[in-house]
C-alpha cells in the first residue's frame, strides 16, 4: 500500500518535470528498446497547469506513455512522426511476416488509420506499443484471408528430432563454425548475408516469424506476445528457440561458404 | 544428469526470455564450463538476435505513406478539436 502510494508520488512528481521526458532510454533483454524518445520542444500545453494530470496509477503506463498519448489526442503532429517512425520497423515486420511484403504498407496504413479513429478510447490496459502491434497484426490477418495466402498456422512440423548436427546422444557432431565478426554491423556488412537473412525469414513458417520478429526485432516482451498472439509462453519459447537456430544456421553457412 | 547439447540449445535461446533458474541453471551452467560448443552456440545465438534486430531497424518507412498518414492525422485531430468546442 505505501509501496504504491510512493510510486504514485514518483509518478506525479515525474509527470511534472519537464526534463523526465527529455532523453529516455529503455533497455529490454540486451536489446535496444524501440522507443527512443528526445524530446526537446514540449508542447505549450506542457507542463500542465490545470492541476489534473493524467492518474499514472489507473493508466498503468510509464510516464513517456502518458505524456504520448496525451500528445497524440491533443494533435501533436512531431510526436506522431516520432512514434510513427519509430514503431514502423516493427509493424513492417509483423504485416510481411503475417500477410506478405506486398501488402505490408497497406496494412500498416489502415492500421493506422484505425488507431488515430480509436486513440481517444485507448485504455492504456497494454502498452501504446503493444496496443498498435495488436492492431497491425489483427489487420494482417484479416487481410491475408482476403488475400488467400497460402500459409499454414499450424506448418511447424521440422527435422528438429532428426537433425544431423547432433549424434546420437544429442551431443553436437556437426557443430557451428568460428565467425569472422563479432558484432550485428560487422554481419551484416555483407550485403549478401543482410538478403539471405531477409529471404529465410520469410520462409520460416508464419508463427515462427512473427514471433521472431515481435520479440527480437521489435523487443516486445513474452507477455504482451502472448497476449496479441493468444498463445501460451511456452509455445512462444518453442517458436522462437526453432527461428533463432534457424537464423544462427543461416549465418553459420554463409560464414562457412560466404554463399547464401 | 546434466542437459544434452541439443538440450543445452534449447535451454540457450529460453534463457533469453525467461531465466533458467535453479538446479537446471547449475547444470545448464555446468554443461555450458565443460563443452565449448555449447558455449560458442550460445555467444551465436546472441550475436544472431542481436542481427535481427539490426536488421529490422533497417527499414524506413516510404516517404508517402508518411505524409499520408500525418496528414490523416492531423486532419482528424483539427476536426477533433472543432467538434470538442462546439457548445453542448
Ligand atoms: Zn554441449
Amino acid at each position: 500500500m505505501l509501496a504504491a502510494r510512493v510510486n504514485d508520488l514518483i509518478c506525479l512528481s515525474r509527470f511534472f518535470s519537464r526534463n523526465t521526458f527529455e532523453k529516455i532510454e529503455k533497455k529490454e533483454c540486451g536489446l535496444p528498446h524501440l522507443f527512443y524518445y528526445q524530446v526537446n520542444e514540449p508542447s505549450s500545453s506542457y507542463p500542465p497547469n490545470n492541476g489534473t494530470p493524467i492518474n499514472c496509477g489507473e493508466l498503468h503506463l510509464p510516464n513517456t506513455e502518458v505524456y504520448l498519448v496525451k500528445e497524440l489526442l491533443a494533435g501533436n503532429q512531431k510526436i506522431f512522426e516520432k512514434v510513427f517512425s519509430d514503431l514502423y520497423p516493427l509493424m513492417h515486420s509483423v504485416a510481411c511476416s503475417i500477410a506478405g511484403n506486398a501488402i505490408a504498407d497497406e496494412i500498416i496504413q489502415e492500421a493506422w488509420v484505425s488507431a488515430i479513429k480509436a486513440l481517444p478510447k485507448f485504455e492504456g490496459r497494454s502498452s501504446l506499443k503493444s496496443w498498435l502491434v495488436r492492431i497491425v497484426a489483427n489487420e494482417a490477418k484479416t487481410r491475408r484471408r482476403k488475400e488467400s495466402r497460402s500459409v499454414s498456422l499450424e506448418s511447424m512440423q521440422e527435422s528438429w528430432a532428426t537433425d544431423p548436427r547432433f549424434d546420437e546422444r544429442s551431443h553436437w557432431v556437426n557443430p557451428s563454425s568460428q565467425w569472422h565478426g563479432d558484432t550485428p554491423e560487422e554481419l551484416l556488412s555483407a550485403q549478401e548475408l543482410e538478403d539471405c537473412l531477409k529471404k529465410n525469414i520469410d520462409k520460416l513458417p508464419e508463427n515462427q516469424q512473427v514471433a521472431l520478429q515481435m520479440r527480437d526485432a521489435g523487443g516486445l516482451s513474452m507477455e504482451e506476445i502472448c497476449n496479441i498472439l493468444d498463445v501460451s509462453p511456452s509455445n512462444i519459447r518453442v517458436l522462437l528457440h526453432r527461428a533463432r537456430d534457424k537464423v544462427l544456421q543461416v549465418i553459420d553457412h554463409f560464414q562457412q561458404t560466404g554463399e547464401c | 544428469m546434466l542437459p544434452s547439447c541439443r538440450q543445452v540449445a534449447v535451454q540457450l535461446s529460453e534463457d533469453r526470455d525467461e531465466k533458467i533458474t535453479g538446479f537446471k541453471r547449475f547444470a545448464l551452467k555446468l554443461h555450458l564450463s565443460m563443452c565449448r560448443h555449447c558455449r560458442r552456440y550460445g555467444k551465436q545465438l546472441e550475436l544472431s538476435t542481436k542481427t535481427i534486430n539490426l536488421l529490422a531497424h533497417k527499414s524506413r518507412p516510404d516517404p508517402q505513406l508518411k505524409a499520408a498518414l500525418i496528414d490523416h492525422f492531423t486532419q482528424l485531430s483539427v476536426q477533433r478539436k472543432s467538434e470538442d468546442e462546439k457548445p453542448q
